[in-house]
């Protein structure tokens, strides 16, 4: 028998993560654009991330609370990219 | 094309330019005012959003710009819906307005002129853009995407939003690159 756990327990030390998937329509120069900008990261690590995401299918771009993620992912759909959360 | 100095970049554009690109602003904002909103007679109720649940759109196109937030979650999806599709509608509409006015002063002055933040929402509107004619297009792949010469043969209109897509690309590419000049790194 499956226990339910209420929704507020939630171990706060699983980080929640923000992915972005691959689109055959954005520019890799905007992604990697858009990945410095929104996120802080050094050119390297952005071109990195966007390279997975054009190779793997997708990449996570960041990782943390819930209602941070929540606001990454509101945040790169302002700028175009498909993004959404889940828990690691 | 394009140049920039620290505070800002300038495009020359020519005016059968200017005046495509006020198109793809106007075609935009139809497609934005297409967007169900959920009404709500309590004003009150308005500022903290909307009570009901928010259905995605049915238009691929406005689907692409407002997606999912959640993919195997439609509980969670829907809720972030609720609580962010107005604000990235209101963003994407304040975009517009600096895009529509700057293009107004490029008339007006022979080049396009833009300060940080007015290129920021000249790269998000290019995006959105080339994102709904891509869904237009039926690009769904890397390989749809290649061979759009092709794929538009015999077809006048889907031929001129390929030549479309694919110029405002290039456009953007240029913003791009001159964008990226201001972060540095």
């Amino acid at each position: 028998m499956e226990v339910e756990r209420p929704e507020s327990d939630v171990r706060p030390d699983t980080p929640w993560v923000t992915i972005v998937w691959n689109d055959p329509v954005n520019l890799m120069s905007y992604v990697t654009y858009v990945f410095q900008k929104l996120f802080g990261y050094p050119r390297e690590k952005a071109q990195r991330l966007m390279l997975q995401v054009h190779y793997e299918g997708k990449a996570v771009v960041s990782s943390g609370t819930r209602e941070q993620m929540e606001n990454d992912a509101a945040r790169l759909h302002a700028h175009g990219l498909w993004a959404t959360v889940q828990q690691d | 094309m394009g140049t920039f100095d620290a505070a800002e970049v300038r495009l020359r554009l020519t005016d059968t330019e200017l005046q495509v690109l006020r198109g793809v602003v106007e075609q935009l904002a139809v497609l934005l005012g297409e967007l169900p909103t959920p009404s709500t007679s309590d004003p009150l109720a308005e500022l903290v959003g909307p009570v009901g649940p928010v259905e995605p759109p049915a238009d691929p196109a406005l689907r692409r710009l407002f997606p999912d937030g959640y993919r195997d979650d439609p509980a969670a999806a829907e809720e972030f819906r609720r609580f962010t599709q107005a604000n990235l509608r209101a963003g994407k509409q304040a975009d517009l307005a600096v895009v529509r006015r700057t293009l107004e002063e490029a008339a007006r002055g022979g080049a396009l002129t833009l300060d940080a933040q007015a290129l920021d929402s000249w790269l998000r509107v290019l995006t959105d853009a080339r994102l709904v004619l891509g869904v237009r297009l039926g690009i769904e792949t890397e390989e749809d995407a290649e061979a759009l010469a092709e794929r538009t043969v015999g077809d006048e209109a889907a031929r001129a939003a390929a030549e479309l897509f694919e110029w405002l690309g290039i456009v953007l590419d240029e913003l791009v690159s001159l964008a990226s000049g201001h972060l540095g790194g």
